[in-house]
């Protein structure tokens, strides 16, 4: 819906791939990590000062100055946020609000609602009794909340000039804004979707290398049926109400790589067709890495079987030991949201301390989904979540507080510390993502990337989002023939303007 | 005299006071009741307050804070409600009651019925009648663009016709699997010693939440690649059978039919009870005769007990074909309508939560309700018949 | 009508029929409880059916399941706000629709006939009628998410079951208890306490069944109008939010489910009989 404007390359790109002490050159290469251990663990790395994550008085923001005051004024308050992070990324965020809360006295209580989020969203906002905050990742629903006046204009209480500065539009960092100028929601967390998550260990002992361009990976996927490693593909898309989300970042992936960016914008307010030639050329790419026998671990029809968190477990070895041991599939294409919070030993173990044994950058690592058509080099795909101020009453300024400090670097510090977030905020302190493997890889994909395009299904009207969801699940379900059902599907359900 | 007739006209006084003051304590408790109850944290204020009086003040300040005694707050609340809605209730009816009684007998009929009524009636009026009436309106105007009937025009489009499709199926096979199997269950199980027995496993399932049902019957259709060991029983049988493991859920018509299967699973229980019922009821001297004739009894059944009945049938099939109507839950749990599995009910709530289609969702409400009317005249009709309800 | 009772067949195919038909009807239901305490690698990798035919190996039962789903989903803040919603729900509805049956069945008043016309023919309107302009009354209100929202929401669609229920039921009764009474010099509101009522228990307890089970059991109204936070989720719900968060854990769905259906399977083992008999009275002459 909302245009997407091009990112300031310069600026991101110095400042990111300064944040990488070590270069792994053009691609991350697997195994480049000499430098401190990339551990994605609770505690802090080495480089960072135990000071607390707070923003430093004056911010400008009234609120939130007042929160930071000595005197506490806003002590014993509660802010409720509806987010859908659960499990580890539920723990991050409670981590990263832990040092506003204990400075401020405020307690901020994350209802996490995975399944229905968005459903219990509606409802509660609805039916007028919202969360003071919440989390949303599609920027449409954001705006269609925005036009109802269900959700709080922040630029009443934020000067505009500073968020716009701290958020140019972009790569999922931009604000979501209304006709009239209005803003509607502060981009909080922002994801690399162009990632692919590879055993390490397991790729250099049977002599694999990381391919760099599709060729090398339709020959990398043909080589690992011949030798009978295995498949090449882990896909699970299940997701609830939510399946087929994961299977469209896949073909929104392709789209960038083989139509462009400019046709990938088209694509997002309909003015190009689900049923062209673009968009079919992107499936019949997918489709010969889907639907070949062997090439996904289970079949195709295990895809929409297997739930979103579950289509790695074959990677790993089960008792640890890489020796000898093959993986059941090779390549999992996930965002940067994932990690070792969701590796198979960590779900199986209650104990919220334990830390999987599996250690990103060396066990496991991150590739870059490879560019496909040479014209239209090498895009990164990214989303985010959007930050809204449901309620807004005088009587509470805490919220506005809470809000105000969401919207700074330092609301998302710790998160980011634990290697695990990448913040919206463009004035973040590049020193903040050194040493982190994850975030070292996308600020690499990021900064080398020729162009990018947000998550289209999210920029997508709500019917048009839900019928490419079942479209393309129902689309895999038929191993590949019903490809004319989906795209006529998808543009018969797009409402008129 | 004077005395005696001073406590007299004292006592008249009370006994007559009693009642209207009655409905006055009972117009306060209801009141304070409700403003206790309509608190968003009544439970915690509740308990809270309690705690402070008995002299608990870190109790009511765990409460306060989210922790402490939160589950028996909820538990207080809920008895409070009960005495409320109960006792409350009673002493209002009590008190409204009394004070007509005050009125001379003209007027005492002619307010009374309507004390005994107005509440059921208020209630249905604000929660039941009213929303219908402004759900029907709100097809006809929100986010119409002009046109009044644009929701019911796009509704003739294939999507939402392959929705009325499917509600049909549900209709035809939901209703007419439950109500046949019902009606050949209730006749094997009459001949059989345990009867009741064997009628309580068949009629569990009713007491099961439709959502339950869905996980049972997940686990049933369950799905693992070929070659992997199958853990649910109806792809295991199947492949012992020597088929491949297929994706019952997913795969298109017949996952609409596995759906229908859960729903008969779940009704049949109700329609085999009602038309047990009915047969025991058919006279033994109409049995006997047909016997002497040298009917079988397959025959006798067959042409019969069953006009004989037929009352019931079309009662029961109507019963089950309103709820069938309306089916949501089955779908949106085990699908969420993906697929080609969706209806009419999953539809309208995916049209107002996720799409923020009012004036659609009310659309497809209001063909709901209008394609439930038939169903609901020939059940009453039908029960008049039989001299029901007259 | 004498009832006609044909000879009890002893014949084996019948027995073998009806034996057969229990079983498939019970088998979904023992899958479920046979799974929830079966140990979690096993769930995946055999069908519960072997479980059975092996019941003596070692280390395959646990109640563990049961236990994870308890600590941590939520399952007993769950079970005491279904507790806490469905009885005043089944209680409340119960004193209004008695009075208003009575009145029904026993007073003539003007548009009496109107009336009980309209309440039966609610019977059948769908709830998503009526939840979208309810929702927004709630709002306006500050009744959404609250205890009372929701009982006065299960009390208002429970009405016309109950009331049709007990009409049924009070307009059966003989018309001389109405007559000696109305000769005794008796008010209908005395008639309605002193006789009525007592009579109508076993109408009564065939609708608390029903109105119990079906709260008990509901998703859609306690999605609606009660929400699925933490706090305020009701037993399906919380299934629906396992569903939702943990797809192909069985070992906790299974135990889940189970918990939230052990307390309707024990109403009505129990109460059976009223059951049947409020079934048979909307229904059977």
């Amino acid at each position: 819906m909302a245009n997407r404007k091009w990112w300031t390359l310069t600026v991101l790109t110095t400042a990111l791939v300064l944040a990488c002490t070590t270069t792994p050159g053009t691609s991350p290469t697997p195994g480049a990590t000499g430098t401190a251990g990339p551990s994605p663990t609770g505690a802090p790395s080495p480089t960072q000062a135990p000071e607390p994550a707070l923003p430093t008085v004056p911010t400008g923001y009234t609120e939130l100055d007042a929160a930071l005051g000595a005197d506490k004024p806003y002590n014993g308050k509660r802010v409720t946020i509806q987010t859908q992070w659960i499990g580890g990324e539920g723990a991050n965020f409670d981590a990263a609000v832990a040092d506003f809360e204990a400075a401020t006295g405020i307690d901020i209580v994350q209802e996490s609602i995975a399944s229905q989020h968005e459903l219990v969203l509606r409802t509660r906002i609805e039916g007028l009794t919202p969360p003071d905050l919440a989390m949303l990742a599609q920027p449409s629903a954001v705006v269609e909340y925005g036009g109802r006046g269900l959700t709080t204009n922040v630029a009443t209480f934020m000067d505009p000039a500073t968020l716009n500065s701290q958020f140019a539009a972009g790569f999922g960092t931009s604000l979501i804004t209304g006709q009239g100028g209005e803003i509607w929601g502060i981009p909080f967390k922002v994801d690399v979707k162009s990632t692919i998550w590879y055993p390490i260990k397991a790729f250099q002992s049977h002599g694999y290398t990381v391919p760099t361009t599709w060729d090398e990976m339709k020959t990398l996927a043909a080589k690992i049926v011949a030798d009978g490693n295995g498949s090449p593909w882990c896909v699970g898309i299940r997701d609830g109400q939510a399946t087929g989300w994961i299977a469209t970042d896949w073909l929104e992936d392709v789209m960038l790589r083989t139509a462009g960016v400019d046709a990938y914008n088209r694509w997002i307010t309909n003015d190009l067709k689900f049923d062209s030639p673009e968009v079919r050329a992107a499936l019949a790419v997918i489709a010969e890495q889907w639907f070949t026998d062997g090439y996904v671990n289970g079949g195709y029809q295990a895809i929409t079987a297997t739930d979103r968190l579950e289509p790695m477990d074959a990677m790993f070895p089960t008792d640890g030991n890489w020796e000898g041991f093959t993986p059941g599939c090779w390549m999992h294409r996930q965002a940067t949201w994932f990690g070792p919070d969701f590796f198979p030993d960590k779900r199986a173990n209650p104990d919220p301390a334990y830390v999987s044994q599996y250690v990103v950058g060396e066990d496991i690592g991150i590739m870059y989904f490879p560019e496909i058509d040479p014209a239209h080099g090498k895009p990164a795909l990214g989303a985010g979540d959007t930050l809204m101020v449901l309620r807004d009453d005088p009587a509470k300024p805490e919220i506005r507080a809470v809000a105000e400090f969401l919207s700074t670097p330092h609301g998302l510090q710790r998160w980011i510390e634990r290697g695990s977030a990448i913040s919206a905020n463009q004035t973040t302190p590049d020193e903040w993502y050194a040493g982190a493997y994850k975030l070292a890889v996308a600020a690499d994909i990021v900064g080398n990337s020729t162009s990018f395009g947000f998550d289209a299904s999210d920029l997508m009207p709500p019917e048009a989002n839900r019928a490419f969801w079942d479209g393309i699940s129902a689309w895999i379900d038929s191993g590949g023939t019903g490809t004319d059902a989906f795209v006529q599907s998808v543009d018969a359900a797009w409402p008129a303007p | 005299m004077a005395i005696e007739s001073r406590d007299n006209t004292e006592i008249d006084l009370v006994r007559r006071l009693a009642p209207p003051l009655a409905a006055v304590v009972g117009l306060v408790v209801v009141a304070i009741g409700v403003m206790i109850l309509a608190d968003r944290s009544a439970a915690t204020n509740l308990l809270a307050s309690i705690y402070e009086a008995l002299g608990n003040g870190q109790g009511a300040i765990d409460l306060r804070n989210g922790v402490g005694d939160q589950l028996l707050a909820k538990l207080v609340l809920g008895v409070v409600a009960v005495f409320v809605g109960v006792a409350g209730i009673w002493m209002l009816y009590i008190g409204v009651s009394s004070i007509v009684g005050l009125l001379s007998p003209k007027w005492q009929a002619r307010i009374l019925p309507w004390v005994f009524v107005v509440p059921a009636i208020a209630l249905l009026t604000v929660f039941l009648i009213y929303p219908t009436i402004g759900t029907i309106i709100t097809s006809f105007t929100a986010q119409t663009n002009g046109d009044p009937l644009a929701h019911y025009k796009a509704l003739n489009s294939p999507a939402y016709l392959s929705l009325l499709q499917n509600n049909v199926i549900w209709l035809v096979v939901g209703t007419g699997g439950s109500v046949l199997l019902g009606l050949l269950i209730a006749g094997l199980v009459d001949r059989v010693r345990r009867e009741a027995l064997a009628k309580t496993f068949i009629f569990l399932p009713l007491a099961i939440s439709f959502i339950g049902a869905s996980v049972i019957w997940r686990f049933m259709y369950e799905w693992k690649p070929d070659g992997q060991p199958q853990i649910g029983l109806v792809n295991a049988v199947w492949t012992a059978l020597g088929g491949e493991p297929i994706r019952w859920v997913q795969t298109q018509p017949i996952n609409t039919y596995a759906l229908i299967l859960i729903f008969v699973w779940l009704q049949t229980g109700f329609a085999m009870v009602v038309l047990s019922a009915a047969i025991k009821g058919v006279s033994v001297e109409v049995i006997e005769a047909a016997r002497l004739d040298g009917a079988s009894e397959r025959q006798i059944f067959m042409w019969v007990i069953v006009p004989i009945i037929k009352g019931s049938i079309i009662t029961v099939a109507t019963t089950i074909a309103i709820v069938v109507l309306k089916i949501f839950d089955i779908i949106y749990v085990m699908t969420g309508g993906r697929n080609g599995t969706d209806v009419l009910a999953n539809r309208m709530f995916v049209e107002f939560y996720e799409f923020f289609n009012d004036g659609r969702a009310a659309a497809l409400a209001t063909v709901l309700f209008i394609a439930v009317l038939p169903v609901m005249f020939i059940n009453v009709r039908n029960l008049r018949r039989q001299g029901i309800g007259s | 009508m004498a009832a006609w009772r044909p000879a009890f067949i002893r014949s084996a195919p019948l027995r073998i029929a009806v034996v057969a038909i229990c079983a498939l009807w019970s088998i979904p239901t023992i899958g479920l409880l046979v799974t929830s305490v079966r140990n979690p690698a096993d769930i995946s990798t055999s069908g519960w059916w072997e479980a059975l035919l092996n019941p003596f190996e070692q280390g395959q039962w646990t109640l563990g399941n049961y236990q994870a789903v308890i600590a941590s989903e939520g399952f007993i803040t769950a079970f005491i706000n279904s507790l806490v919603v469905t009885i005043p729900s089944t209680v409340i509805p119960i004193t209004i629709a008695a009075f208003a049956a009575y009145a029904f069945a026993w007073i003539n008043f003007p548009l009496r006939g109107l009336l009980f016309a309209v309440v039966v023919g609610l019977l059948v309107v769908p709830l998503q009628m009526a939840f979208i302009p309810v929702l927004r009354l709630f709002g306006q209100v500050g009744l959404n998410g609250t205890f009372l929202g929701i009982w006065l929401a299960h009390t208002a669609f429970g009405l016309p079951l109950a009331i049709f229920l007990l009409y049924n039921f009070i307009s059966q009764l003989p018309r001389d208890l109405f007559e000696s009474a109305a000769i005794d010099g008796a008010s209908h509101f005395q008639v309605f306490i002193r006789l009525v009522l007592p009579l109508s228990v076993p109408a009564i307890g065939a609708f608390a069944i029903f109105q119990f089970l079906w709260v008990w059991n509901d998703l859609l109204v306690a999605l609606v109008f009660l929400g699925t936070g933490e706090d305020q989720r009701v037993l399906p719900s919380a299934l629906n939010v396992l569903i939702g968060n943990r797809g192909g854990q069985w070992h906790l769905l299974t135990a889940g489910a189970f918990l939230t259906m052990v307390v309707p399977l024990a109403v009505f083992l129990l109460l059976q009989r009223a059951f049947v008999r409020g079934i048979l009275a909307g229904s059977v002459k």
